[in-house]
């Protein structure tokens, strides 16, 4: 009986054994045939959709036509030294699938691990990506992709950089794009006054604005001269910016290149902020320009600035009394209300800053159209320039109506000259004819403001530094709004509608917003004591250079300064060290609070609620068994 | 609901709170996942819009966890001698193994439940994403149901309660972690080949970070329910085979 029980069993066991192995092939063969059906099909469960390419990406990614060939450089180490980074490029190899699941035919990935003095390491250089250093200074990591296709072209993105992510898929499908189209566009820049390049100034380096570096990296961009008779017909945008005074000329050169089809972006601006910060004043506008614009329908009014109080900036200022909130109503922040969200280089653009901008008069005219980019609210008042430059900006005339600040204008106008200036010298006949009227649809990109192109209206320069466009991490949309308007503007209207998905100018991590949020309070004493630094150590480096380089004489009233200026230094150091241990120490305290409600109080509560949850139902339930005994027995 | 089903369902799930094993495996999850997000997760200095921090050991700590809920599912029953009385009750050896089941699956949404005050206190700190978060709960939802199914089916082949957790430890350990992935290179693991598409198809970490990263394919839901289900199915077989 015992032998037949044991067979029994053992057989039953066998068959168990052979049920499981074949439960387990069909858990096998099932995910390999869903792997294989829908690993490519996936729903985007992010608030930002990050993993949902826009329009234009999934165009300019249908446009591929030869197979490109993604090799991404990870440092392994990466993971280990920095994992915030890390973590990113977890999301970028994320994004990096989406593009190839949207044509796997065309896109190919590759990662390689660039180990520290191995080939991969030399290759990744070899290719121009940026390196950096790991935490302890020993080595060489990589995270940088380079983009290839089989016509020998490449693009690299020297490094991906967790304070772009907003512009990841803006970064990936402009490189895809780039490659499609290898044959780099020519567009011309006419600078007024501004040090926007070092050819400009003849500087050896950082002397060129962040929104120039984004230019560069998609176009062939070339310097033009106002002395110019013509302007060159493979210019396919010509950006003419703070043009103060312009020659006849080159007025004429206008006329033509936009009665020829050409495309201009034209930054009027009645008072350039930044020049004046530059040199120490702006120069006036003498207002020739409008001679040109008037026959397109518009009119800049160079002896006006515009301010706003309903989309105006606050800013801190040290005054005598000391520090206060200044509004400033002709420093502008325009959001998504005031920028015409329907053209294709403005959609999604939700941040534009200027400071004092002009204002544009549009007249209806036939065979053109005219659209604004730029408004103010029905709040827009208008301040004499000259008065602003001299006495502020609090002396405006009560107007309350609302300005146009930017206008597309496209179409076809008459010329503003009779015949070539030059006719008659002999020089007319080395030009192209005089055309009296457009033979091609012109455009025209008129934004009343030239600071609207400074690098600090836009960017964190302290984070950005001198690096290049992939180092740039932007806090408002100016540079975006150029590049896509350059686009727009060249005809590549698929990557005019690149736009970024949110703006983060920094890491979120979540001790920094507490040290931020406790900061608050202590902000204006921080801050002018960080400025007060500031002025002390640039006094006693300016004298110290003064003095090394023998340009003045020593004396006692001069050491006796110094001496003042160092202990001063270290007294303001020392309060500004206060100031962040207090902070610091407020910041811990409230980590430790989180971790503690966290861990303890939070888990502590419920399983107290449960305790008590299961108490009276085990009471309810003794009374209702107690009642139906007590019953029993009286009956 | 059949009555028979509802009857052990709540038995069992009465039963957690009894013996006072609820409070101790409540009290110990909150802690360990807690203790993982703040010390190990780097909460306070990675970007947590998304709660990473919490979510990137949840696995692990589920390995643990949930089989000493689960390991006296049917070893009691065993031990005590009451299956055979269980199973002469009118109720179907399906109804029985999705009861006890089901009660293991909404012990561990309880056990889950005590990090949603910690999702609300995060969003007073940092912006979050909640959509992305939401899925991320989802997939902490299917590992639960995961691994109860394959800790009941565990039970159900032993009867003794210590033998079971640590086989149901192993279990999902090896579910897991032990993957293909040796047969490609780090170089390939995005590749789109069929050969490397079949790998990872099979990687249970891949399907939890598709998850987690908010990236939702029905490839990953048909993971956890292509164990869930033939587990299940096992534990009913079990059942029939083992009894006397």
């Amino acid at each position: 009986m015992a032998n037949i029980a044991r067979s029994i069993r053992l057989k039953k066991n066998y068959i168990l054994a052979v049920f499981a192995i074949l439960l387990f092939l069909s858990f096998v063969f099932v995910n390999i045939g869903s792997g294989l059906l829908f690993g490519r099909k996936k729903a985007d469960f992010t608030g930002d959709a990050r993993y949902t390419l826009s329009e234009a990406s999934r165009q300019i990614v249908s446009e591929i036509n030869t197979p490109v060939y993604i090799r991404l450089y990870l440092s392994s180490a990466v993971s280990r030294e920095y994992p915030a980074l890390y973590q990113y490029s977890q999301t970028v190899l994320r994004r990096l699938e989406t593009y190839r699941n949207q044509n796997p035919e065309m896109i190919q990935i590759e990662v390689k691990d660039p180990e520290p003095y191995g080939k991969i390491a030399e290759e990744a250089k070899a290719q121009g990506l940026k390196s950096f250093l790991s935490t302890d200074g020993q080595f060489e990591l990589y995270f940088g992709a380079v983009f290839g296709n089989d016509n020998g072209d490449s693009r690299i993105i020297e490094q991906f950089s967790p304070g772009r992510a907003g512009y990841l898929e803006n970064d990936i499908s402009r490189t895809i794009a780039g490659l499609n189209n290898p044959l780099r566009t020519k567009i011309g820049i006419l600078n007024g006054n501004l040090p926007i390049s070092e050819k400009t100034y003849g500087q050896n380096k950082g002397n060129e604005w962040a929104f120039l570096k984004l230019l560069q990296n998609e176009y062939d961009v070339v310097p033009i001269s106002s002395r110019m008779v013509e302007i060159p017909y493979d210019v396919e945008t010509l950006l003419l910016i703070s043009p103060a005074n312009i020659p006849p000329l080159f007025a004429y050169a206008l006329d033509q290149y936009l009665l020829r089809g050409g495309r201009v972006i034209l930054f009027a601006d009645p008072y350039s902020e930044i020049e004046a910060e530059i040199y120490g004043t702006a120069s006036v506008n003498s207002g020739n320009i409008n001679k040109t614009l008037k026959n397109w329908g518009a009119s800049v009014d160079f002896n006006k600035v515009i301010g706003d109080p309903d989309i105006s900036e606050n800013i801190v200022a040290t005054t005598d009394k000391g520090q206060r909130l200044q509004n400033r109503p002709t420093w502008l922040n325009l959001n998504k209300q005031h920028i015409n969200q329907d053209l294709v280089f403005s959609k999604n653009i939700a941040s534009v800053r200027l400071k004092s901008p002009g204002s544009i008069e549009l007249q209806t005219k036939e065979h053109i159209k005219s659209t604004p980019l730029f408004s103010t609210t029905q709040n827009g008042n208008s301040i004499d320039t000259e008065t602003l430059k001299l006495f502020g900006d609090q002396n405006f005339a009560d107007e309350h109506r609302q300005y146009i600040i930017a206008a597309l204008i496209e179409g076809t106008a008459d010329s503003s000259y009779l015949h070539n200036p030059l006719d008659g010298t002999g020089f007319e006949e080395e030009m192209l004819p005089f055309l009296p009227t457009s033979i091609k649809e012109g455009k025209l990109l008129i934004i009343a403001d030239s600071d609207i192109l400074a690098d600090s209206l836009w960017i964190n320069e302290q984070i950005s530094g001198d690096g290049g466009v992939y180092e740039q991490i932007p806090y408002t949309q100016n540079g975006e709004l150029i590049l896509r308007a350059v686009d727009y503007m060249t005809g590549a209207g698929n990557i005019a509608g690149l736009g970024s998905k949110q703006l983060s100018p920094e890491l979120n991590s979540i001790s920094r917003e507490i040290y931020q949020r406790r900061l608050k309070p202590y902000l204006p004493e921080y801050e002018s004591v960080k400025k007060l630094l500031e002025e002390k150590e640039k006094f006693v480096k300016t004298w110290n250079e003064v003095i090394q380089n023998n340009e003045a004489k020593l004396n006692m009233s001069v050491v006796k300064k110094l001496e003042q200026t160092r202990r001063d230094i270290e007294k303001i150091k020392e309060k500004q060290k206060q100031i962040e241990y207090r902070v610091r120490k407020e910041t811990t305290a409230e980590i430790d609070a989180v971790i503690w409600i966290n861990m303890a109080g939070i888990p502590a509560l419920i399983l107290f609620a449960v305790w008590i949850f299961c108490f009276i139902r085990t009471k309810r339930r003794s009374r209702k068994v107690r009642e139906v005994i007590n019953e029993y027995k009286i009956s | 609901m059949p009555i028979a089903f509802k009857t052990v369902f709540n038995k069992e799930f009465a039963g957690f709170f009894r013996s006072g094993n609820a409070y101790i495996v409540l009290g110990i999850y909150a802690l360990l996942s807690f203790a993982a997000t703040f010390y190990a997760g780097g909460y306070f200095s990675l970007d947590n819009t998304s709660l990473t921090s919490f979510f990137l050991y949840q696995p692990e700590i589920l390995i643990v966890l949930l089989p000493a809920i689960t390991m006296r599912s049917w070893t009691d029953e065993r031990r005590q001698g009451t299956l055979e009385y269980l199973l002469t009750q009118p109720i179907s050896y399906v109804s029985a193994v999705l009861a006890k089941f089901g009660a293991a699956w909404l012990f561990g949404l309880l056990m889950l439940s005590v990090s949603l005050p910690f999702w609300l206190l995060t969003s007073f700190l940092t912006p979050l994403d909640n959509l992305n978060i939401l899925s991320s709960y989802l997939v902490c939802i299917l590992i639960i149901g995961t691994f109860s199914a394959l800790g009941c089916t565990v039970s159900a082949f032993n009867s003794n309660t210590v033998i079971a957790y640590i086989i149901s430890i192993f279990v999902l350990w090896c579910l897991c972690n032990l993957n293909l992935d040796f047969l490609i290179t780090p170089a390939e693991n995005i590749s789109d080949d069929v050969f490397v598409r079949v790998i990872r198809s099979l990687n249970f970490n891949k399907h939890y970070q598709d998850f987690v990263s908010g990236q939702i394919g029905l490839d990953n839901v048909i993971y956890f329910f292509s164990v869930m289900i033939p587990a299940l199915w096992l534990n009913v077989i079990a059942l029939e085979f083992k009894k006397k």
